[in-house]
């Protein structure tokens, strides 16, 4: 990594700033910008914005910008120190449109003001001023609470003539998760979508501060429990490296594997989301038959249906027996054959195509810049997927393909999640038949020095999940940020909406199979 | 599309028969711990290893809050007299007022409005799963409404956050009367995974009056269908409910 050439040439562009452990550079408030805009300009893609108060003068706070750096395994992360009664810092996201969301963030959950940044306030927190108080700093204590400002709720409308805002939610639709949608339209078009987030806030940041490591493991199953693996899976990864936790070889194949579980299940889950959108009604049917046999299956194997024990620090709970493992198999072989039936038929169904094609069209160039990730990416043309790009548990001994769509509708975001499935039934064929002997767990419980950081990373179902944490005293966290993987493609979904028509809009929502539970966190 | 038809109908009838049989379908739900018996010593190895706390031991009974359990089988494995085992039952739903007896709710269809009120998915995907093949509530009468105004029965998952707080009273408010509000889920019926914070400050019990809670993280499909029956007053509450006793140990 030493000798990349692209951190050669950030040393020459930018003398006075010094690589530290980590890869964190100790940057000048006010030169962020243009160092972030230095980054992107490389190539770099901003993974993730967040503030946390420093753990060495708490009244001061740090914010930290993560890159990904392509063509390398490595995360840039750029640190700027602010402080004040009022601190403030120019924003990146003028520059840097994937910012934009992380900063909103920042300025209501710290009372840290991104200079210039033109929509703040009314994003996580609903009814609440601009003046505080701020829940993610030290002062505001776990039993300190909110008091509502009445008429504080702010929304941006669209005006003009002839413009007609159809608001939809939260309470909406059949069995869904809360979100408003501000659907701005003139006449039978859809020019504009504002998704109204954090309903759902259940401020998990705050919460994982002062609980125990294993509870801020059950909390971090929660965040969505349909991605219970890769969220557990990147929070592991994230404390064993801060705490120099080794992982037994078999457990990094479980963990592979109960990682492809969750991927088939979600996916196919999906794909089956997006027959109902489009009223396919027998074939939404098959696919949840499919979904709920993967279930079942995700039970007897673990003993939960969403999988939502399994990953722990060191290892992982469950092991697979010679039994478990001719169950796996005699479960998965019918199933990807009526899996590949399924997938046939509905390729053959014209009615059903016509609703995909050319519906919900988010471009190579939107995806980039908001930083699109995970099959919504994938299908737009971005060509990255965390377990060949950044390996982690077994995936670096595994042959896989990563399929990449251009067309970045409808049609492609359904082709990559079913050729991924066809992938998963393949990963998992190659994890049972090679999994090495051994225990499944270290066994030791992971210690924390006061200020061990760490990253930790998977690719779940819905995209690319990153966990930071810093450890503070008695082997708790000082800070714990998630950056769940719909909280970027939520931010892309309005460009895919454009110009769409009323009836497709759950149709692109159906293909983008976004989760609210983890974005709201 | 004729194809799709026959499709749909060489996969046959996969619908469980329950409530009118009752059968094992294995991985359909993940069971849940019970005390066989007295602890013979004070132990309290189940108590300690409990993620939650939902384990009380008193005078050598070993007490479990459902509400409470996240279904780990931690406790289970963590028993050294195998006092606690896993059993291999659904049923956890329990009504709130104790006592009362199980009238029919209504003779007719009942209809029900589902408000997600910061639950992580798996419960939505679990009352999704109601209206799917395997378990299809409708041939039991039941059918979701998009709205409030329609519904006798208001399901509710989530720890109930600041930010939903008023929809959900808004939506409850909406209902014509009689109506029911049935809790689903672990923080919905025992609180928040990471404990209350500034953005669930509350319980729903403080917002609406709950009849029925179903605990389970997630509550099983099967489990479900069981509350809903027992809140419609068609099934009766499986008997081992310790809510008394736990609320004596716990005072």
């Amino acid at each position: 990594m030493e000798n990349c050439k692209i951190i050669d040439d950030f040393s020459a562009a930018w003398p006075q700033l010094a690589l530290g452990g980590e890869h964190t550079c100790q940057v000048p408030a006010a030169d962020l910008p243009a160092v972030a805009t230095w980054w992107r300009e490389a190539g770099a893609r901003l993974a993730d914005a967040f503030a946390l108060a420093d753990p060495a003068a708490p009244e001061q706070y740090l914010v930290r910008y993560v890159f990904e750096v392509p063509g390398t395994d490595t995360f840039i992360s750029l640190q700027a120190s602010v402080s004040g009664e009022c601190p403030a810092y120019p924003a990146v996201s003028l520059d840097l449109h994937a910012a934009d969301w992380f900063e909103r963030e920042i300025f209501e959950l710290y009372g840290i003001l991104p200079q210039g940044h033109p929509a703040l306030g009314g994003f996580v927190l609903h009814n609440q001023g601009d003046g505080g108080p701020f829940p993610l700093r030290k002062a505001f204590s776990r039993s300190s609470r909110l008091t509502a400002v009445s008429g504080a709720y702010r929304s941006h409308p669209v005006e003009g003539r002839g413009v007609f805002e159809m608001p939809l939610g939260p309470v909406y639709a059949g069995v869904s998760e809360s979100i408003h949608f501000a659907l701005t339209s003139i006449g039978e078009e859809v020019f504009w979508v504002t998704p109204h987030l954090f309903f759902k806030h259940r401020g998990f940041e705050k919460a994982g501060e002062d609980i125990s490591l294993e509870g801020v493991l059950q909390m971090v199953r929660r965040l969505s429990g349909i991605g219970a693996v890769s969220e557990s899976l990147a929070l592991c990864q994230a404390v064993e490296k801060a705490a120099s936790l080794e992982v037994p070889p078999r457990a990094l194949y479980m963990r592979s594997l109960l990682a492809e579980l969750e991927r088939l299940y979600n996916h196919i889950g999906n794909i089956a989301d997006i027959c109902e959108s489009t009223s396919l009604a027998v074939g939404a049917a098959q696919g949840f038959m499919l979904r709920e046999r993967l279930l079942r299956l995700n039970c007897l194997l673990s003993g939960s249906r969403y999988l939502m024990n399994t990953v722990c620090f060191g290892g992982v709970l469950c092991d697979l027996g010679p039994d478990r493992a001719g169950l796996l198999r005699e479960t998965l072989k019918p199933l990807a054959h009526d899996f590949r039936g399924w997938f046939r038929m509905l390729l053959n169904t014209d009615s059903f195509l016509d609703r995909l094609e050319n519906i919900g069209v988010l471009n190579t160039a939107d995806a980039t810049n908001l930083g699109a990730t995970g099959p919504v990416g994938r299908a737009s043309g971005i060509d990255r997927d965390w377990r060949r790009d950044h390996a982690y548990a077994a995936y670096d001994r595994m042959e896989f393909r990563v399929p990449v769509e251009n067309d970045g509708d409808g049609l492609a975001r359904l082709k990559v999640r079913a050729t991924e499935v066809e992938e998963s039934f393949a990963l998992v064929e190659q994890l049972v038949s090679q999994l090495p002997g051994g225990p499944v767990q270290n066994g030791t419980r992971p210690e924390l020095s006061p200020g061990a950081a760490a990253m930790g990373y998977s690719e779940g179902p819905r995209g690319a999940t990153l966990h930071w944490v810093c450890a503070g005293e008695d082997n708790r966290l000082w800070r714990v940020r998630l950056r769940p993987p719909s909280l970027l493609n939520w931010h892309a979904f309005p460009s895919a909406t454009e110009g769409c028509a009323f009836q497709d809009f759950p149709i692109i929502l159906a293909s983008f199979g976004l989760s609210l539970a983890e974005s709201d966190r | 599309m004729a194809n799709w038809v026959f499709k749909g109908l060489a996969s046959g009838v996969v619908t469980t028969k329950y409530p009118r049989q009752r059968e094992d379908i294995p991985g359909g739900w993940p069971g849940l711990p019970v005390a066989a018996g007295l602890c013979p010593d004070s132990c309290r190895a189940c108590r300690e290893v409990c993620p939650t706390g939902a384990i009380e031991c008193t005078g050598g009974a070993v007490l479990i809050d459902y509400n409470r359990c996240l279904f780990c089988r931690q406790c289970v494995a963590g028993c050294p007299a195998g006092i606690l085992t896993w059993e291999n039952d659904f049923r956890t739903a329990v009504s709130a007022r104790q006592g009362q007896p199980g009238s029919r709710f209504s003779r007719r269809s009942v209809y029900i409005r589902h408000v997600d009120a910061g639950a992580c998915e798996c419960c939505l995907w679990e009352v999704g799963a109601l209206s799917h093949p395997y378990y299809d509530l409708h041939r039991l009468g039941f059918f979701f409404v998009t709205s409030p105004r329609h519904a006798d029965i208001l399901l509710v998952s989530g720890p109930v956050t600041l930010n939903m707080a008023g929809a959900l009273e808004k939506a409850y408010q909406a209902m014509p009367q009689p109506k029911k509000v049935v809790a689903i889920g672990g923080c919905t019926c025992g609180g928040p995974p990471g404990g209350p914070v500034y953005a669930t400050p509350f319980r729903l019990e403080e917002i609406l009056p709950v009849d029925v809670f179903i605990p389970g993280c997630p509550p099983p499909p099967m489990g479900l269908l069981h509350g809903l029956l027992v809140a419609t007053g068609r099934a009766e509450e499986a008997n081992r409910t310790q809510a008394e006793q736990l609320k004596a140990a716990r005072s």
